[in-house]
């Protein structure tokens, strides 16, 4: 099979092989790999010569490794068959003027250049996403793991249809926490991973990227709830907003938001980020993380954000957002929770009992903290349910003693 | 199309292992036990699986190059094939659509079944011949179409 790909290469290409990949005048230099990788890459690995592989860092190993034998003949004649290819794709390019099939065309050109491939498989955390060609390959690459993971613990743990009705992802969005040192919880989190309220602590940074062209930047929406928090009057659970932002403009290569950023940009912030801190004896509880797509500028701002309780179908509907993507994180009951507690000013936390009776806690009677320090409005109800429920205690205790 | 050097290096890198007599290990095992042991790497499912290679990344994407660039090759010779026979067939049509429109008494003759008593083929309604015999060996009530 190698044999007739040669000697047919041979014939056809002679004369005209042009090495297109290898022109930098007219391509990003992104698209090419490090120097000492490309001379393992395009020259033969003998490691007893001293041309080892670049990628094996140890001395050792790459004493030892060996590549199969013939691979890299097969790959020379391989790369001009390909490359001859590519060469017809930018001509091509040349003469079109239509911005969708010029795309098309630049990853028709460049999705068999080895250097490309090598990026994308072995450097994806630092590609350039204005190139079309890294987007295609990063959103394949989401498309075959990260979506499916993400739509799993979506489902399974009913974020859809308990927060929005349904989400049909289009961004990657990525997590994590910069504040920690624990090996655990440095870098990206995986959706619907168990962390500790220590490992939330500082709001996250948020990576977006929706594998788009965009000339320009675009708005961006990020709300944080949690939808169960627990309501005892009503016996059922309500959502709150533990974190909110709007007007987020990011684009292709600023595609992060960052806490440090947004120290300096707080007219974004519509609600202040605050950990969830689940209460003794509950169940787990869910941060889910919406991000929306805006169709203009939002309004919003943190005046019109009263409490902490919020309806996050009203909001979306109110303000016609467009749910690209999400995120979750659970977290229950554990150590740090108090400390956590202290750190946002917040009233001690309450112990639940273990189980979940039948019959609701008559709350009339129960002289219960407040589910959180900033929700006022509750406060009043409660205090002055409060007192209420003590003059009449107060009343009946002078006519017992009277009579 | 190996070059010369290559078989020279593989000649320093590559050892040549010989099996010589067994001088020692044999006879520690009674054969009751040998023959289990024989049994069981018969069974085991690492002698039927291939080495799994090891292939440093340089090597990864000169294998992934390859293989891209046959899967171009196929599928450029399919698509040169895919296009003769689109040809082949329009000018057939185009020849059909000529005779239909000079002369109908030979189009219809050109598209009708020839007479199985004046021609004497092969029925092409036969069943292909395969090497293990039908569920349904023979059909007793079977008519050639007319």
């Amino acid at each position: 099979m190698i044999k007739t790909i040669q000697n047919k290469s041979i014939k056809s290409l002679g004369k005209r092989f042009v090495r297109v990949w290898a022109d930098t005048s007219k391509r990003s230099s992104s698209l090419n790999v490090a120097e000492d990788i490309k001379s393992s890459l395009f020259n033969e690995i003998t490691p007893e010569n001293g041309n080892g592989a670049a990628s094996i860092p140890d001395y050792e190993s790459k004493l030892r490794y060996h590549s199969p034998i013939g691979i890299h003949e097969a790959f020379e004649e391989s790369y001009k068959i390909l490359s001859e290819d590519a060469n017809v794709k930018y001509q091509q390019l040349e003469k079109e003027t239509d911005p969708k099939k010029i795309e098309n065309l630049q990853i028709e050109a460049e999705q068999y250049n080895p250097e490309v491939l090598y990026n994308a498989e072995f450097n994806h955390d630092s590609l350039n996403k204005t190139q079309p060609i890294y987007r295609q390959l990063l959103q394949k690459k989401w498309q075959d793991k990260d979506l499916m993971i993400l739509m799993q613990r979506l489902e399974t743990m009913h974020v859809i249809p308990d927060t929005l009705p349904t989400l049909n992802p289009t961004a990657d969005v990525k997590i994590k926490f910069n504040h920690n040192t624990d090996p655990r919880f440095i870098g990206w989190i995986e959706p619907g991973t168990k962390l500790p309220a220590f490992a939330v602590s500082q709001p996250p940074t948020i990576q977006i990227n929706d594998f788009e062209n965009k000339n320009q930047d675009e708005l961006y929406t990020v709300l944080l709830v949690n939808p169960d928090v627990p309501d005892l009057h009503a016996n059922t659970y309500q959502t709150n907003l533990h974190y909110g932002l709007v007007n987020i403009s990011l684009n292709n290569i600023n595609d992060t938001i960052k806490p440090q950023w947004l120290l300096n940009n707080e007219d974004c912030i519509i609600q202040d980020y605050l950990p969830l801190t689940p209460f003794k004896n509950l169940p787990y509880q869910r941060a889910c993380l919406w991000v929306f797509k805006q169709n203009g500028r939002s309004e919003v701002t943190k005046k019109s954000i009263k409490s902490r309780s919020f309806d996050i179908g009203k909001f979306v509907t109110q303000n016609n957002l467009n749910p690209i993507g999400a995120h979750l994180w659970r977290q229950e009951f554990d150590r740090s929770v108090n400390s956590i507690r202290e750190m946002y000013g917040l009233p001690k936390g309450e112990v639940f009992l273990k189980f979940r009776h039948d019959e609701p806690i008559n709350t009339e009677f129960l002289r219960i903290e407040l589910p959180y320090k900033f929700n006022n409005e509750n406060r009043h109800k409660y205090e002055k349910q409060a007192s209420e429920i003590e003059a009449v205690a107060e009343k009946e205790h002078n006519e017992s003693e009277s009579n | 199309m190996f070059s010369k050097s290559t078989i020279l290096n593989t000649n320093n890198t590559f050892k040549v292992l010989v099996r010589y007599k067994r001088t020692k290990g044999s006879g520690e095992v009674n054969a009751a036990t040998q023959k289990i042991v024989n049994q069981l790497s018969v069974l085991s499912a690492s002698r039927k699986q291939p080495k799994l290679l090891n292939l440093c990344n340089e090597d990864l994407i000169k294998h992934k190059t390859i293989m891209n660039a046959w899967n171009l090759f196929k599928s450029k010779k399919n698509l040169k094939r895919e296009e003769q026979l689109r040809k082949q067939y329009e000018s057939m049509k185009n020849a059909m659509e000529d005779l239909k429109n000079t002369n109908k008494h030979l189009y219809k003759l050109a598209n009708s079944k020839p007479n199985k008593k004046e021609v004497d083929l092969f029925p092409i309604e036969m069943r292909i011949p395969t090497d293990y015999p039908p569920t349904i060996p023979w059909i007793y009530s079977y008519k050639p179409r007319k």
